[in-house]
């Protein structure tokens, strides 16, 4: 059975339509299943977690990256399939998942492809996507060798996800340091060749002087020193045809 | 083998590590893919691929790869399994044992350099004659 979350943002009434023609859509479908639309007075993961025991086996996060960061725990903790409908901006997981906005995400579940992808797990705190670190950060890779950049305006970012350049897969049971150069960051500057550095490994540990934070998928902040795991295989999600991987 | 272009670029699928010149990595690091060095490293680099060491690389550490190609700077013992190549920037202060190696002008190698392949073979043809 499908669970769909609707994230508070989307009570927004810039968002009405969006919300409508997509539920109109799983309606034609017949996946429509059971929905919640959160507002400031429900907690998205109590939400969740009652819909599961309920007996959801897939939990589609309608919404943004935020809102995947927000139920991944739970999905991950009671082993269902996660799915993904976009709307609104802040979209980078939905296009590593290959999945359009709106409406025409519906078909993408409804095809119902699915991968098992890895996880990254900083602290016992649980990521999909990313880990920014500052660039004073060093990071020490499987116990071996300890990565620092020289670039005071860089930034370490441990990715699950190829970011164009590398042979890293979300599946392939290791997560990548990546180190970016300062003058880099941008997408103008991309195009001209990345020249940043990538460490492919299973295990590291970030340390830092001061009390600089380290940031996952972009929402939740921990301090350091941080320990952190790839965790093969351990989420099942539904993925489209467009994905950044095979 | 697209990781020798000598182009500045990395676009290899192999690719799996990428030093790049803004960082500094110590230590025992150990690859199973081809690994492309531009900044510093300091301790033991090893890699059952292909290793670049692009111009402006210092590294100061024992190597072992398949394939070598150097234009920076290398102090330690390297240990090639097939070809090393030295660009005319390259610089390298030790020992070298390869299956083969070319040598371009201006290169610098200060160290033995020892053909392990072909050591085998020549006394056997002495003995023949």
């Amino acid at each position: 059975m499908y669970f769909y979350v609707f994230d508070n943002f989307l009570q927004d009434r810039r968002y009405e339509s969006d919300v409508a023609a997509v539920e109109t859509r799983l309606a034609q479908l017949g996946i429509q299943g059971r929905s919640e639309k959160i507002t400031i007075l429900k907690n998205i993961q109590e939400a969740v977690t009652t819909a599961i025991k309920r007996g959801a086996t897939t939990v589609v996060a309608v919404g943004n990256d935020s809102t995947v960061s927000k139920v991944l725990p739970q999905v991950v903790e009671h082993n269902v399939t996660l799915g993904l409908i976009p709307i609104g901006p802040e979209q980078t997981i939905a296009g590593y998942l290959g999945i359009p906005a709106g409406a025409k995400a519906a078909e993408v579940l409804s095809r119902r492809v699915i991968r098992r992808l890895d996880l990254g797990e900083a602290n016992d705190q649980l990521f999909l996507l990313n880990l920014a670190a500052p660039a004073a950060a060093a990071v020490t890779c499987d116990n071996k060798y300890t990565v620092t950049s020289r670039d005071p305006d860089g930034q370490l970012v441990i990715t699950n996800f190829n970011r164009g350049v590398g042979s890293g897969r979300p599946d392939d049971g290791r997560l990548e340091l990546v180190v970016e150069r300062g003058e880099q960051r941008g997408w103008g500057n991309r195009r001209r060749g990345f020249q940043g550095s990538i460490f492919p490994f299973t295990k590291a540990k970030i340390t830092c002087t001061g009390s600089p934070t380290v940031v996952l998928d972009g929402q939740r902040a921990i301090k350091p020193p941080v320990l952190v795991t790839v965790v093969p295989h351990r989420l099942e999600v539904i993925v489209g045809p467009q994905r950044s991987f095979e | 083998m697209a990781l020798f272009q000598h182009d500045g670029q990395h676009d290899s699928k192999d690719l799996e590590t990428l030093i790049g010149a803004s960082v500094k990595v110590e230590g025992n690091f150990v690859g199973a893919g081809d690994v492309v060095v531009e900044g510093h490293v300091a301790g033991t680099l090893k890699t059952s691929k292909n290793l670049r060491i692009g111009p402006a690389a210092v590294v100061k550490a024992d190597i072992e790869a398949a394939n070598i190609w150097v234009a920076g700077e290398i102090r330690g013992h390297v240990k090639c399994a097939g070809k090393i190549e030295l660009a005319p920037t390259a610089k390298i202060f030790g020992n070298v044992d390869s299956q083969s190696i070319a040598v371009a002008h201006g290169a610098i190698l200060h160290g033995k350099v020892t053909m392990a392949g072909h050591e085998v073979a020549e006394p056997k043809n002495a003995n023949d004659k």
